[in-house]
């Protein structure tokens, strides 16, 4: 059985649709209508013990209420979840205390403490014994280098101090399951890297299984080996990193210098399965599907037609992958309402 | 097999296993990692059932694993905290350990998580003083505008200056006792907005309790000690036959009365679950209750007697115990014993807040706001 199973969950709010203008509101008081927004709309997944798992998705688009069904915050509308062998809205208490949650825009810490302080709190809040309380502590100061910063109060920290500070206490307890929720948002470059770091060696190490939100994709790459995409609260891609390029980033660019030493050529380039995506002077880019030709080909048709200088080979970038997905699965949902 | 604790190998407590459905897994509550106040946190309680001394062997055996294995060079071991089997409580005996141990946990913690409030607000003594100071001041004011008001009246429904004290002294110490406890439950409305609550459900212990633990209003010990000294002079004043029983009745009068206040803080802040203007609401109740408490119950109307004496049994903080020792008539004409009973209206008040509470959470669980 594995750590987590989510079996066609389903979470439904019931909103309250309000009338407009100055006498809406006066209408909305007595003539409540409500329309139903189906925020999780049949997910299925498991994840095993051990995995690093990314979860993307446009905003609202489902990925939060899942983590805060995961997490027994809210209660599924229907469907089945299983944490550690419990459903975690009806054992709160007893899931929690295996987990371990960050959110990036909210800190658990007490906010006028000094981060020690609170890490010393949370010890008694999930009753870590003295001694494995020590030697976390140790290992996530040295690895996070909390140092620094131990006895300052939490609202006196930089956010990726913060965010630091907020990890450790999310894992003092030897959590079986660590959620984030968008943990690199509004970080810098160096501040991303060493969360990165240190979440890769949790994984190793620790065997934590990591489930994380985000919006930048270099999280997704640098750090999970599988990926949910969810969209309009359905899950459209559960799967590789690699798998994702191979299905959606069919589409590749040839980049080609021309030699115009003998007079600039004049309007788009004719190549077979190949189109002229942009221009900028003797540069020009050419979009090609890998089902039509390969790029051997095509640079052989390029070079027996035109006089080359240089040329390059563009990957698809991954978020332009993931930008076509988003498009593709809109296409569909507002097909099918 | 995830969740298969490398106990049973280990010759430790049996491990359990997923499919074990039936057998309800519980973290014992008298674990090595328990607080117990007396010892510091560090070792388990002293309420030694057999059953705490078993799970110590599992955690320690567990433990002992973590640092063995593997990455014992990073001191960052690789180690699955497993489940620690609890079997059901077979006794009602057994339960009652379980239950005075969890009491003694949560205690020790309480006084942490408050210990730690305190010290944060202590960063900023100057604001704290004043603070207090002005609450102080404040509330005498208050009790000096009814005083003021007796120059003119001999009189208010038939009750004297300082019988009117006793009423005003009472509601004042249960109501300032309530709020040093409930003050986080004043602005309820924007933790539940900006999400706080969310990192509360996130945590093993139970939410009434983690949301109370976010503030103690010692600030408001300047009420507390308004309502002392209003209190004191009026028993001074009263020309009451002070007897052990009159004496009972005004300490179980302060401690029921706080147990009310506090209900209605409560229940306020599950209104917020609601909405957010459940504040409002709440002020209604709490600080309404404390203004209608501190006058004799006379000066109402019918209606609202019946009210507070019935359904929202605020009669009870102050007006019922006052009643009795002063020897006055009860305008409604209750039996005597009525007056006796404002611990079952606090006992009444304190499940209906509970009721209000987990409805409230339940709530929140489904709508998530």
């Amino acid at each position: 059985m594995a750590l987590i199973e989510v079996e066609n969950l389903h979470k439904t709010f019931r909103v309250a649709r309000h009338h407009r203008g100055a006498l809406g509101a006066i209408r909305s008081l007595v003539d409540r209508q409500y329309f139903d927004v189906h925020a999780v709309d049949g997910i299925s997944f498991s994840i095993e013990r051990g995995e690093m798992l990314g979860c993307l998705g446009p905003n609202g688009a489902g990925k939060s209420t899942t983590i805060k069904m995961l997490t027994g915050i809210l209660v599924p509308s229907s469907g089945r979840i299983e944490v550690l062998g419990f459903e975690p809205y009806r054992r709160r208490k007893d899931v929690v205390r295996h987990i371990g949650v960050v959110f990036g825009q909210r800190t658990q810490l007490w906010w006028d403490l000094p981060l020690i302080e609170s890490l010393d709190l949370l010890r008694y809040v999930y009753r870590v014994p003295a001694g494995r309380y020590e030697e976390n502590l140790h290992a996530f100061r040295r690895l996070l280098d909390l140092d620094p910063f131990l006895n300052s109060p939490v609202r006196q920290l930089s956010l990726g101090q913060r965010m630091r500070g907020d990890l450790a206490a999310a894992l003092l307890h030897d959590p079986s399951v660590l959620y984030l929720d968008e943990p690199t948002i509004g970080l810098d470059v160096v501040a991303k890297h060493r969360m990165r770091d240190f979440l890769r060696t949790l994984n190793r190490e620790r065997g934590v299984t990591v489930l994380l939100t985000t919006h930048d994709m270099a999280d997704v790459e640098q750090l999970c080996a599988r990926l949910l995409i969810i969209d309009h609260g359905k899950l459209i891609y559960d799967g590789s990193l690699e798998a994702i390029r191979d299905r959606f980033g069919t589409e590749r660019t040839l980049v080609v210098d021309l030699d115009e030493q003998n007079g600039a050529v004049n309007g788009p380039l004719d190549v077979p399965h190949a189109r002229e995506i942009r221009a900028d002077g003797p540069r020009r880019w050419l979009s090609f599907n890998r089902a039509d030709t390969t790029a051997a080909e095509l640079i052989a048709h390029v070079a027996a037609r035109y006089r080359l200088r240089d040329l390059t080979i563009e990957e698809p970038e991954i978020e332009a992958i993931i930008r076509r997905i988003y498009e593709d699965s809109s296409g569909i949902s507002s097909q099918t309402l | 097999m995830v969740r298969v604790s490398d106990d049973r190998a280990s010759g430790g407590v049996t491990g359990r296993r997923a499919k074990d459905k039936g057998v309800q897994a519980k973290h014992p509550v008298s674990d090595p990692l328990a607080l117990s106040p007396s010892q510091g946190g560090a070792a388990g309680p002293a309420t030694g059932s057999g059953r705490a001394e078993t799970d110590a062997g599992t955690f320690a055996c567990a433990q002992d694993k973590g640092r063995n294995a593997g990455h014992a060079d990073t001191g960052f071991a690789v180690r699955h905290r497993s489940f620690v089997p609890f079997a059901p409580a077979s006794t009602g005996r057994h339960a009652l350990h379980l239950w005075l141990a969890e009491a003694q946990v949560h205690a020790g913690l309480y006084r942490r998580l408050i210990g730690a409030q305190i010290r944060s607000q202590m960063q900023y003594k100057v604001s704290f003083v004043l603070r207090m100071l002005g609450s102080f001041a404040g509330n005498l004011i208050d009790f000096g505008a009814i005083a003021v008001l007796f120059n003119r009246i001999p009189a208010l429904a038939g009750w004297s200056l300082p019988e009117v004290a006793l009423l005003y002294g009472l509601s004042a110490v249960a109501f300032s006792i309530a709020e040093l406890f409930a003050a986080a439950l004043d602005n309820f409305a924007e933790y539940v907005e900006s999400g706080s609550f969310d990192r509360v459900l996130t945590r093993p212990i139970g939410a009434l309790f983690q949301v109370i633990t976010e503030d103690f209003a010692l600030r408001r010990l300047g009420r507390l000690s308004q309502g002392v000294l209003v209190f004191v002079v009026a028993l001074g004043l009263l020309d009451v036959d002070w007897t052990w029983d009159k004496g009972l009745i005004m300490a179980v009068a302060i401690g029921s009365g706080a147990v009310i206040f506090f209900s209605i803080f409560v229940l306020g802040a599950a209104y917020c679950f609601w909405t957010i203007q459940g504040r409002e609401a709440a002020n209604i109740f709490t600080y309404g209750g404390d203004f209608m408490s501190s006058y004799p119950l006379d000066i109402y109307h019918g209606w609202l007697r019946r009210f507070v004496t019935f359904v929202l049994p605020l009669a009870f903080i102050s007006y019922y115990p006052a009643l009795y020792v002063l020897g006055r008539p009860d305008p409604l004409g209750l039996p005597g014993w009525v007056r006796l009973l404002s611990p079952l209206a606090a006992l009444g008040m304190a499940l209906l807040a509970w009721a209000g509470w987990t409805i409230g959470v339940r709530h929140y669980q489904s709508t998530g706001s």
